[in-house]
């Protein structure tokens, strides 16, 4: 298991009811973070963007620990 | 150029001068919706002396939206905003055309109008516009100043510049349902720094000065007074033509009374409490934020015509289901109590 702190933003951070949280997963990857979102938050990840180190990854972006990992979503607010 | 001073404080600064007013008063910005992005914009955008500025809205001012849209009075209230805008900005400033555009973007006016303006500005408050209003910037090969707000949060970028990455580089699928101003709640000062923010990138973009935010996302937290920005790149794998714009733009709109006689579902998106119900056997209810849970609900076969009040939500609704691959969508030309009145009296 790896620790890795996640940062929320507008209404995913209103769904998870934190601005950020410290998680330990199996393996850091992308598609684990989008698996821990639906899961634990039942959030639909499909308009979530996650970026590492403030460049959005991809699907095969490598993580590691102390990376800065920030979940962005588009806002509709104008 | 006229020979006064109303410039001069802004062509004092080296990066403006005198070439730089030049290029301000051959530019043309269209800035899609006249609400809290546009009444917090369009002063200074006409202010700045660029020669045609364009406003696209359908919508009338409402008490609720005086708070933040500063260009509105009490007086004002059930009137055009941009018959409104235009007059309180051509006071403000006689150098500069306005042109009005009483009516909502959508896929069949969108093309025509960003072919006349060199930079499109969206002001508007829905997810599906951005869309629109993207894959017709990349059609059309004009530059899209962008900010969303989500509470005391603002996202701030530009899309298309010199053919760089575009939203949907940054958001390659719709959201499912995400919450407005009207919904969420915003204050004044909060959709001024947005607006703000995206005249900064216009007047870059003019005078070719600084460094635009292509290719990047500003997000800005003004309870913290914190920002970052997040960089992204363009997807290459993404191809937009007409094909394609007009799968994904081109509504069809039909009557009330044609959707009847075709035996078309009439589906109300309107949630449970607004007013006036209306019962039919062939008229269901699933309110827009419940769409996508009750999808199981709603027949694949059957031709379906949404509505709602204003007809905003009805399109979202329309966005919605054609991700679910429904086929035979369509947006109905009346509102609720039009087809209340319709049935019921």
């Amino acid at each position: 298991m790896t620790e890795i702190t996640l940062t929320y933003y507008g209404e995913v951070a209103e769904k998870t009811g934190k601005e950020q949280e410290t998680v330990q997963l199996e393996n850091i990857e992308i598609p684990e973070i989008m698996k821990y979102l639906e899961s634990t938050y039942a959030l639909n990840t499909k308009g979530i963007k996650i970026a590492v180190n403030h460049e959005l990854a991809t699907q095969d972006t490598q993580l590691k620990a102390n990376d800065e990992i920030a979940i962005l979503s588009p806002f509709a607010g104008g | 150029m006229k020979e006064d001073n109303r410039y001069i404080r802004q062509e004092a600064l080296p990066q403006v001068g005198k070439s730089g007013q030049q290029k301000l008063q051959e530019a043309s910005v269209l800035v899609v919706g006249c609400g809290g992005l546009g009444c917090a914009m369009l002063p200074y955008l006409v202010g700045s002396g660029i020669c045609k500025i364009g406003i696209v809205d359908g919508d009338v001012v409402s008490k609720s939206n005086l708070h933040r849209q500063v260009l509105f009075t009490q007086s004002d209230v059930g009137q055009l905003k941009v018959e409104i805008a235009a007059l309180e900005l051509q006071a403000q400033n006689d150098d500069v055309t306005i042109h009005t555009y009483p009516y909502y973007l959508d896929g069949d006016n969108a093309l025509s109008l960003f072919k006349n303006y060199n930079i499109i500005v969206d002001a508007t408050d829905r997810i599906p516009i951005r869309y629109l209003i993207n894959d017709a910037c990349i059609l059309t090969g004009k530059p899209f100043v962008h900010a969303a707000l989500y509470r005391f949060q603002i996202q701030v970028s530009v899309f298309n510049y010199k053919n760089g990455p575009t939203y949907r580089c940054l958001y390659p699928e719709p959201a499912s349902v995400t919450q407005s101003c009207d919904t969420a709640g915003v204050l004044g000062s909060t959709v001024a720094i947005a607006g703000a923010l995206q005249v900064n990138e216009v007047m870059k973009i003019i005078l070719d000065v600084g460094t635009v935010l292509s290719g990047q996302v500003l997000l800005k937290d003004v309870l913290k007074n914190a920002q970052q920005t997040f960089l992204f790149k363009k997807d290459e794998t993404i191809a937009m033509d007409m094909a394609f714009f007009q799968k994904e733009h081109r509504n069809l709109k039909v009557d009330f009374a044609f959707a009847k006689a075709e035996n078309h579902m009439l589906l109300d998106v309107r949630t449970a409490t607004e007013y006036p119900r209306i019962k039919d056997d062939k008229v269901y209810n699933i309110p827009l934020g419940q769409l996508e849970n009750s999808i199981h609900k709603i027949p694949k076969d059957t031709p379906i015509s949404i509505f709602c009040k204003s007809g905003k939500r009805s399109e979202q609704a329309l966005h919605i289901l054609k991700k679910y691959n429904y086929q035979k969508l369509y947006c109905l030309n009346e509102n609720a109590v039009q087809i209340y009145k319709e049935l019921h009296l």
